[in-house]
Order: structure tokens, then C-alpha cells, then sequence
């Protein structure tokens, strides 16, 4: 199910995704999928934002206004800051984005077998992207992304405990 | 290469390595030309695992760090801080610290056998040397200066059982190789040196023109001479705590009219004349105390003229082990004192050209090497003991008059400081007790202080080997004995139990039965 379409490429790991008027709004930490030419980007819902820039709108033409602050016209839209985690390219996995999505790519909910195989790296299990990811993202984003990832990897369960120890205390 | 520096300081410097490197251990840097002996004090490792991937018992913490996306093999390197001992100057025959730390970035490489070898005064097999082990981990020997050794005295200390008689008994066996020919004594106060007597028939101590002797002299074939104790060493003896100060002087005055009536050697009698003659209608019971306590000098360890005979105890490549186990504590501090002052004598006499060879039993032309086993009785740390003062005045001037003494303890603590500190060459084993510690570290040089955390993880045999005997402080281990070692090693009870229980069955009558015994004799 398309969550919403990418209106910003802020940099190759954060994009703003306005979600779909109709689309079920999803919680901080989910998993989500970008799909384009290069293969499947993974990502994380980092926050949500739903603002109204106040102090702009005495300045601006009211014809203007829904161009320049559509926020103020459109108060059931909230936007998605994702941040990017890596791609599955070819069947394999790297945890780094070297080719980040265009505007107007939609994203989805990241479904259990490829969160399955974003999680295996060499044939190993693998949350490697958390250690890289760490200082960017915050603990409840980390740590609903274990939860996710226990729930799709119970044979990890005893390493993510652990992760989720290490994480609750440093991060 | 083993490292390389990454940071220096006024307390030396660190560099970083992925090899697992042993405190003490030799490494050396490169600087204009010459090789650069340092040596590693401790390491770290560079990188932690988080605490949290340490918590399971089942889980590898290679395994969740690689799951977490840390290299695991960062977890391998470590930080070593270590200090310059400097480059091998030949011509001054020592180490000269260059003053300077390695530059950030040079490489750091384990110290070969051609850099090891420096740290040796004398060469193995050399006249006055004294090859007692191996560098630890190498094959590097370690040959001390024999000659240091006797003219700056050695102490061993080691807590019981960690090899402390072992190392004596390797260091003898050094001065009774035809490389030395050393006359030494050993005061034994337990009787545990009796197995070196087999260096006598032993090849690798004899030449065709040199093997050495052993002589143990047995506790009861020790006497000393009345006339060689000194009025304290009678008083000592005499006063039981009620020996009053009046008694004494008495004492003191016959003492001295016998000394000054040129009577060099007196006999009991003689001494009693003496005390008899001071006798008045005014210390009548004085005398009395003092004629009752003269009785003590009538014990089996005192003679009128047999003594210690010390030209018959010290010969060129002789050993002599005096065990005076069974003897009282005080008497054998009464016989150390009595053998320590006349070899002073005789030494500082021979040198003085006061005696020749018509002073028979004073004449001694040659140094000397003593070993005192159990030195904290013999020169306590606190109370008196009657050999201090002698042995005191050996430390300090025995240089002079070439009388080496190798003190022996297993608690330093309790041996006198000053003693100890003038013991210029240290061979320290494994030691546990902290006031100990605190005490060789006080004692001994300033590069081996780094080393005295050490002492308590030291294994059987492994030494610290500090002072003049050597040229940088050594981690060591102790060669293995060429004579046999059983006497000083602990008992195995259980099975000394087991073979006392099976002597009993064999010997065992047996048993009556009651019905049986009835019948006897009825």
C-alpha cells in the first residue's frame, strides 16, 4: 500500500514524503520501502511533521498561499521525514545509498520477506546500518526498529535483546 | 614489526599493536642508526566491546559486534605504554637512555637476541659470570656479574614456594663452576642446601684441575668460643629480663679486666676468676645472680676453644652449609654474629695487612660469599636480633674488604630496610602480600619499580632481576638446577598419608578376638 509521494530529496538519506490523503498514517520506526530503477531502497519513518507556517501567511497573496504554504490550506496532510537505510540491488544487500529516490517516487510499507533479506548480509544475519545509523537516528526510532526486526527474525531475538540493551544505554 | 607509537609523555610512551604482548617483554625502535631497547609495561585494549554484548554466556561478542556492524576485528588491537632503557654503549658497557621518547609513527618490533645480549654484564661460561636463566620468552640468557654480585651484595625474596631455595641453589652452582671457584657459606636454618653437595661429582663443575667441595657442618659440631663473644653477646645470654643493671656493670668490668689484661683468648674458668675477684662485702648477692646465670654459658653450643673455623669454612671452591636447624632462633642469631664478625675481621684484617699467614684462622687472602637464608630473623626490620648490628656493618663496608652477602627472605617486610636497600642486586620472585611489595619497591631501583605489579602474577621460577649485577632490569626465568631440588620442595601429604597408612596395615598385628584372648594364659 502507497504511503505517500517523496517532495524532497533533502540528501541521500533524507527525503520528505507527503502522505496520501487516504493512507493509513503509520508510526515512527516502520520500515518502508522506495522502489525505482536501481532496486528497492529501505528506509525508516525518522518523524512525522504537520506544521502551519503562521508568521508567512500575512505576507503572502491569498491566491499564493496554497502554493507557498500548502500546509495552511491542507490540515489532514502530515509529511513523513524518512531517512534512508540502503538498498537491496540484484538480489543483494548494502547498507549505504549511493543513488537516492527521485521526487514524486512513492513509498510503501516494507513487507516481511524483504525485510527478511535486507537483514542478511554474506549469508549472516545482520543489523550492521544500526552502528552506521546510530548518532542520526534517535532511540525510539532504533528501537522500534528492533522490535521489527524481532518480530521478522525471532532466531535473532537473543543478539537483539542485547542490541536493544546497548542501545537503550548509549544512544 | 610489532607496533607503532602513537603518543609520548614524561612517563614514556605508547604504541599500538595487534599482537598480545606480555608486561616486561623487551621491544626495541630504530633511531639514527641504532637500536633502541624499551620495555613494555602494560597494555590495554584500544577498543571495548559494549558491555551489553559481553552479557550472554552462549553469544560471542565477535559474533554480535559483527551483527551490530563493528568490525570485531577492532576489538583485537591494543595500547601499550612503555619506557626507553636506551642503546647498548660498548665502550661505556651499560645502556644510555637516549633522553628522547620514539616520534609518533615509528614502528615498534620485539627486541632480537643481538639487543637482548646487552642486557648481560659478562658473557655465559665467562670467568665471573653467573648464567642463572632466560630472558622470559626468548632464548636470550641471562648471565650475571659475579663480580658485582659479591662486591654489592644480592638479596632473593620471594614468598614460600616460589622457588626462593631453588634460586639459591642455581646462583651456588654458578659461583662453584670452574668460572668462578667461589668459597661461599650458606647459614641454613633449615637444612634444605644438602642436596648441592652433589656438584662435587657433577661434570659440569670439574676440570682436570678443579672440582669443587661440599662441607656441611652438622648443628652439633657448631661451637662458639667462649672469648669470641662480646660482653653484649654474654650479656644477651645471661639476661633473662631480670639481670639487673648492677649485675651488668660487674659483668662488664671482669669482662674488660680480662680484655685488658691482653688475654685475647679465655676460657670460662678464666672469666669466672675474674667475676669472683670483683666479689665484696657489698655485692656478695650481686655476684651470686651473676655466678647463676653464668651457668647458660655452660650450653653444649659454647666451648673454651673450639670455634667456628673460618680458614676451614672458606676455601676456593668450597661450599660450606652451616645448618643450624634445631638450634634455638637466638643462638643461631648468637652463631651468625659470632661467624659474620670474625670473617669481617679477618677480611678487613687480611686487607689492612693487620694479619698474615702465621695468624692462623685470620688470614683470609680472597672474598668471600655468604648467604644467609631466612635473613629477617638475622636483621629484623623491628626488634633486635644479635647478628644486626654485624651484618649492618657487612652491607655497608663488606665492599671494601670483599665480604658478599646474599640475603634470603620470604618476607621483606620484616627484614631491616636499610639492609635490604644495600643489596645492589635483586633477584625478587612472586610476591602476594602487599606490605611486602610496598617494601622492595622502596628498596629497590627506579626502572624496576614498573615492574613490582608484576611480582604478584609471577609463576614458579619467573624473577625480576634488578641492580648492578645486571644492566637494565629483566623479567626472568630461573634455568632449571643441575642438582637435584627435593629438599626445599613441599611436602605431598595426602600421599605421604596413603603410604604411612599402608606401612601400618602391613605392620599391624592382627587383631585378637576376645574369645581367643581368654584362652591365653588361662
Amino acid at each position: 500500500m502507497v504511503l505517500g509521494d517523496i517532495i524532497r530529496v533533502e540528501d541521500a538519506n533524507t527525503y520528505i514524503v507527503k502522505i496520501q490523503p487516504d493512507a493509513q498514517k503509520e508510526r515512527i520506526g516502520r520500515f518502508i520501502k522506495i522502489k525505482n530503477n536501481d532496486g528497492i531502497i529501505v528506509g525508516v519513518i525518522k518523524n512525522i511533521t504537520h506544521s502551519i507556517r503562521e508568521d508567512l501567511i500575512p505576507y503572502i497573496e491569498p491566491s499564493m498561499q496554497p502554493k507557498y504554504a500548502p500546509f495552511n490550506e491542507d490540515f489532514r496532510s502530515s509529511y513523513y521525514i524518512i531517512h534512508g537505510l540502503g538498498v537491496i540491488r540484484n538480489g543483494s544487500v548494502e547498507y549505504n545509498i549511493d543513488s537516492p529516490p527521485d521526487v514524486k517516487d512513492t513509498i510503501d510499507i516494507l513487507k516481511n520477506d524483504e525485510l527478511k533479506q535486507f537483514h542478511i548480509m554474506n549469508g549472516k544475519p545482520s543489523v550492521a546500518y544500526f552502528h552506521t545509523n546510530r548518532d542520526t537516528l534517535p532511540k525510539n526510532v532504533l528501537l522500534s526498529m528492533i522490535g521489527q526486526v524481532e518480530a521478522g527474525f525471532p532466531e535473532c531475538s537473543a543478539m537483539l535483546r542485547l542490541v536493544r540493551k546497548y542501545i537503550e544505554r548509549e544512544a | 614489526m610489532i607496533g607503532t607509537v602513537n603518543y609520548s609523555d614524561e612517563e614514556g610512551f605508547t604504541f599500538i599493536s595487534g599482537e598480545r604482548l606480555p608486561a616486561g617483554m623487551f621491544a626495541c625502535y630504530h633511531e639514527a642508526g641504532k637500536k633502541i631497547l624499551c620495555r613494555v609495561k602494560h597494555g590495554v585494549p584500544l577498543n571495548q566491546y559494549p558491555q551489553e554484548f559481553l552479557l550472554d554466556n552462549e553469544l560471542d561478542a565477535d559474533e554480535i559486534s559483527g551483527f551490530y556492524g563493528l568490525d570485531p576485528q577492532d576489538f583485537k588491537y591494543y595500547t601499550y605504554s612503555a619506557a626507553v632503557v636506551g642503546y647498548f654503549d660498548a665502550a661505556m658497557g651499560e645502556f644510555i637512555n637516549p633522553r628522547t621518547n620514539p616520534p609518533c609513527g615509528a614502528k615498534i618490533e620485539r627486541a632480537g637476541a643481538d639487543v637482548l645480549k646487552d642486557i648481560s654484564k659478562v658473557k655465559a661460561g665467562a670467568s665471573g659470570s653467573a648464567f642463572v636463566g632466560n630472558v622470559f620468552g626468548e632464548d636470550t640468557e641471562i648471565v650475571l656479574s659475579v663480580r658485582d654480585m659479591v662486591s654489592q651484595h644480592v638479596s632473593v625474596i620471594a614468598s614460600t614456594g616460589a622457588g626462593k631455595s631453588y634460586t639459591v641453589g642455581v646462583l651456588v652452582e654458578e659461583l662453584l663452576k670452574p668460572c668462578n671457584m667461589a668459597p661461599v657459606l650458606i647459614f641454613d636454618p633449615h637444612g634444605e642446601y644438602s642436596t648441592l653437595s652433589e656438584v662435587q661429582n657433577m661434570p659440569e663443575f670439574i676440570t682436570p684441575s678443579y672440582r669443587p667441595k661440599v662441607k656441611t657442618v652438622k648443628p652439633e659440631t657448631i661451637k662458639i668460643r667462649i672469648s669470641d663473644l662480646s660482653v653484649s653477646d654474654f650479656i644477651s645470654i645471661m639476661d633473662d629480663g631480670t639481670m639487673s643493671d648492677k649485675m651488668k656493670t660487674l659483668f662488664r668490668s671482669a669482662y674488660h679486666n680480662l680484655k685488658n689484661n691482653s688475654k685475647k683468648k679465655f676460657t670460662r674458668n678464666e672469666l669466672k676468676q675474674e667475676i669472683e675477684a670483683l666479689r665484696d662485702s657489698s655485692n656478695e648477692s650481686t655476684i651470686e645472680g651473676i655466678m647463676w646465670r653464668f651457668g647458660k654459658l655452660y650450653g653444649s653450643i659454647f666451648d673454651d676453644f673450639q670455634t667456628i673455623p673460618l680458614a676451614d669454612y672458606f676455601k676456593v671452591g668450597q661450599l660450606t652449609i652451616m645448618d643450624v636447624s634445631g638450634i634455638e632462633e637466638t643462638y643461631q642469631q648468637l652463631i651468625a654474629s659470632v661467624m659474620l664478625r670474625r670473617l669481617f675481621d679477618a677480611r678487613e684484617g687480611t686487607e689492612n695487612n693487620r694479619y698474615n699467614e702465621s695468624h692462623v684462622d685470620k688470614f683470609l687472602p680472597y672474598p668471600v660469599f655468604v648467604v644467609i637464608e631466612e635473613a629477617h630473623r638475622f636483621a629484623p626490620h623491628s626488634g633486635e636480633a644479635k647478628s644486626k648490628s654485624i651484618l649492618k656493618t657487612i652491607l655497608s663496608e663488606g665492599r671494601k674488604f670483599g665480604v658478599g652477602v646474599c640475603l634470603v627472605s620470604q618476607r621483606p617486610s620484616k627484614l631491616d630496610a636499610d639492609s635490604l636497600s644495600q643489596c645492589m642486586t635483586q633477584i625478587t620472585m612472586r610476591i602476594i602480600n602487599p606490605t611486602d611489595q610496598q617494601q622492595i619497591a622502596q628498596s629497590i631501583e627506579s626502572a624496576s619499580r614498573e615492574l613490582i605489579s608484576e611480582l604478584p602474577s609471577l609463576a614458579k621460577g619467573q624473577a625480576i632481576i634488578s641492580g648492578v649485577a645486571i644492566n637494565t632490569p629483566a623479567l626472568v626465568k630461573i634455568r632449571k638446577r643441575l642438582t637435584s631440588d627435593t629438599k626445599g620442595r613441599s611436602k605431598d601429604a595426602p600421599a605421604l598419608w596413603q603410604a604411612q597408612r599402608k606401612y601400618e596395615e602391613k605392620h599391624e598385628a592382627p587383631e585378637v578376638r576376645a574369645d581367643e584372648e581368654m584362652d591365653v594364659g588361662v
